[in-house]
């Protein structure tokens, strides 16, 4: 361990599979999907009519009362349930993130950063209001509203800064990367990291179907989603989110804190070749996660799983076997690999977030959660595919690649401690 | 398989975690200062109904990019964010320079909100088919950043930073950490608003004439090059006390940047109170470009 070694030690999370981190390990090491038939609104004239959505988001204790919500809402009368999804999202990983790390009670004696991925606030915000009648996004906006991220600093009494990243699908990685450094300038004495997303609404459903980029097997949801399959059509959208607690490994050693994971190496970078195909080039992708990988100090070989991004989408999937192939050489035969999109679907702006929450699992439970739907492995990914079922064995270090529309590439490396 | 670690699923805030704390005040450490130099920046303020033209039209880059295509559906915001980052290269000698290695970071304030009222009058009459395939790539928090990357074509890394009133902090707190972690030589930081933020009509237009702002900023991690530099500095322990519990931020925005900048420009040394606290110093050497 580095003197500026950064340890997560806490977690907060929600997902379909429920809203605890033993739910969703127990979900992904059985090779369960949350995908099903779109509900909550009409989908029969959308392409893609599955998705992994959240059915339940729980309040936070403290946060039961409307009033108790004004920081937030800047009104008296909004209740929890009223908030919209990503709201919730957000308020529940934070809370049981800052609780799960020993920190709840004490948030306001230390500086708790807040680093968020936030995705499309606004244009979900203004959608969604528009469904219901409202006109708000044509409405003039003299003072400006504040942000989910600086309301959320707001209601839980933080005094570290904030801020929201966007890397599209790739922003979580971001966040973890930025509140590790903010940790290491001092700027903060632990950070709040992750990101949520709730994203199946009727026009990111849409928006994504008529770009083609999603899955058509409406017949079949939990078969939907189905990275390096021969049989792939784009990928299944999904909801929840993960929020980490990052602390200074030498504090949080000495207040005896349960430690998580390290936060061993981060790695960015961009394709520069378009806005959202993945380019055909490996080396962009690759140099990302050889970032990662040198400055985790871990040589590629002794990488126990990668977390693929893979979103089962046809050109996508082939791209990063080939940037895995690049970045692994020899060894690409003999490290892990799955995709735990398979049972999630893609959770967009929090998909890094929940993918390095698989990596902790795998850590735990020394098990590797599989790539399910995969029947035959596609030729042009070869890899050792974790398949249809968990592989049990203990993990050092786990690596999880997240890219993003606007050409990003990342790599995060999380190792045990 | 085996079971979760005991204890890692504990339920929602109780007020029973604080037996595991053991060391408060966290940390008693200065908080560090990041300085960089500002290579080159630029702002520009075009008119609402003259951005189009401008889209038609972008301002060349040194490769004489970007093509029109690039910025077809690209947001406003983004379009004139890229015209302040070529005049900045053109105003400051950057012609020659290889951005290859560079990052940027771009904070726009609404991203794609004028664009979004005809596409959502659209997708009520028409359904799914109705949808712009290109509204989530083109009108989104990361789109800016991704846009310029593309054009200028960039490879380190790209992302959105904010996207509400208030920008220029998180901007600065941000491109500060990028550069300290070694990650990039250098960044654009572009900062974007529609100005007034008015009323729309039917067709995404504004009521009121508005403009499009935008500045952009190159930072190279190596200081004492340029002219003028700029120093970050995040919150040091004691904002703790001073900022006290949940205490409203005060916005540092395109304006107070700019007004930071123009005042270094003027006195030598300017500096900002950001928000969450910390600050940022703007600071001009004689002698140098």
């Amino acid at each position: 361990m580095t003197a500026s070694a950064v340890w997560i030690t806490g977690v907060g999370t929600a997902t379909p599979f429920g809203g605890s981190v033993a739910a969703f390990g127990d979900a992904l090491l059985a090779g369960r999907s949350a995908v099903r038939r779109v509900a909550g609104f009409d989908v029969k004239d959308h392409a893609s009519q599955v998705a992994a959505q959240l059915s339940d988001i729980p309040c936070p204790p403290p946060f039961e009362t409307p009033a108790a919500l004004r920081p937030f809402t800047g009104r008296d009368d909004v209740p929890f349930a009223a908030l919209a999804p990503w709201e919730r999202l957000i308020l529940w990983c934070c809370a049981q993130a800052l609780a799960d790390s020993g920190w709840w009670a004490r948030r306001a004696e230390v500086r708790v950063g807040v680093v968020l991925g936030v995705g499309a606030e606004w244009l979900l915000d203004w959608e969604i209001d528009d469904g219901a009648g409202g006109r708000a996004v044509r409405r003039a906006r003299p003072d400006g509203a504040a942000g989910l991220t600086t309301r959320t600093r707001r209601l839980l009494g933080l005094t570290g800064p904030a801020t929201s990243v966007s890397a599209a699908c790739a922003s979580a990685n971001f966040a973890i990367a930025q509140a590790r450094q903010w940790l290491r300038l001092g700027w903060a004495d632990l950070c709040l990291a992750g990101a949520c997303d709730a994203s199946v609404t009727p026009m990111a459903l849409a928006g994504f179907g008529n770009l083609r980029a999603l899955s058509r097997r409406n017949a079949e949801p939990e078969a939907a989603s189905r990275p390096f399959d021969r049989a792939r059509d784009g990928f299944v959208m999904g909801e929840g989110g993960a929020v980490f607690v990052l602390e200074p490994a030498a504090a949080a050693r000495r207040r005896g804190a349960r430690a998580y994971a390290e936060v061993a190496g981060c790695g960015a970078g961009s394709d520069a070749h378009n806005m959202v195909i993945p380019s055909p080039d490996p080396g962009p992708a690759a140099e990302a996660m050889r970032q990662a990988l040198a400055d985790a100090g871990v040589a590629p070989d002794r990488i126990d799983y990668v977390n693929a991004h893979a979103t089962s989408t046809p050109v996508g999937d082939v791209a990063e076997a080939r940037v895995l192939a690049a970045v692994f050489g020899p060894a690409l035969g003999r490290v892990p690999v799955s995709s735990t999109k398979s049972m999630t679907g893609h959770l967009l702006t929090a998909a890094a977030a929940v993918e390095a929450l698989a990596c902790v699992v795998a850590m735990q439970r020394r098990a590797l959660p599989p790539t399910i739907n995969l029947d035959d492995p596609d030729p042009d990914c070869p890899l050792r595919h974790v398949a249809n079922q968990a592989w049990e064995r203990p993990v050092r270090v786990a690596l999880s690649n997240s890219f993003g529309f606007g050409g990003s590439n990342t790599c995060l490396v999380l190792r045990a401690v | 398989v085996g079971s979760p670690r005991k204890g890692i699923d504990r339920p929602a805030p109780a007020g029973k975690d604080t037996d595991v704390l053991k060391a408060i005040p966290h940390t008693d450490a200065a908080p560090r200062a990041v300085t960089c130099d500002v290579a080159a920046h630029a702002r520009l303020r075009v008119p609402w109904p003259g951005v189009a033209d401008l889209r038609r039209q972008p301002v060349p880059l040194p490769d004489g990019g970007p093509a029109a295509a690039l910025v077809k559906h690209a947001d406003e915001q983004t379009t004139v964010a890229l015209a302040a980052l070529a005049h900045a290269v053109r105003d400051h000698g950057l012609d020659g320079t290889d951005f290859s290695a560079w990052g940027v970071l771009a904070g726009p304030r609404y991203p794609g909100r004028a664009a979004l009222v005809p596409a959502l009058a659209r997708f009520r009459a028409e359904g799914a088919w109705g949808m712009s395939p290109h509204l989530i790539p083109h009108r989104s928090l990361h789109s800016p950043s991704g846009t310029v990357s593309h054009a200028l074509k960039t490879h380190g890394p790209n992302f959105g930073v904010a996207g509400s009133p208030g920008s220029a902090s998180e901007l600065l707190l941000n491109a500060a950490a990028l550069l300290a972690s070694g990650q990039v030589p250098a960044l654009w930081v572009l900062l974007s608003r529609v100005e007034p933020e008015g009323e729309l009509d039917a067709g995404g237009n504004y009521l009121a004439p508005a403009h499009v702002e935008a500045a952009a900023l190159a930072l190279t991690g190596q200081p004492g090059r340029h002219r003028l530099t700029l120093t970050v500095v995040g919150p040091d322990p004691g904002c703790v006390l001073r900022t006290g519990h949940g205490a409203p931020p005060r916005d540092f925005g395109l304006p107070e940047l700019l007004a930071l900048l123009d005042e270094a420009g003027a006195t030598g040394a300017a500096r900002g109170v950001l928000p969450d606290g910390g600050y940022v110093e703007a600071r001009r050497a004689e002698g140098r470009r």
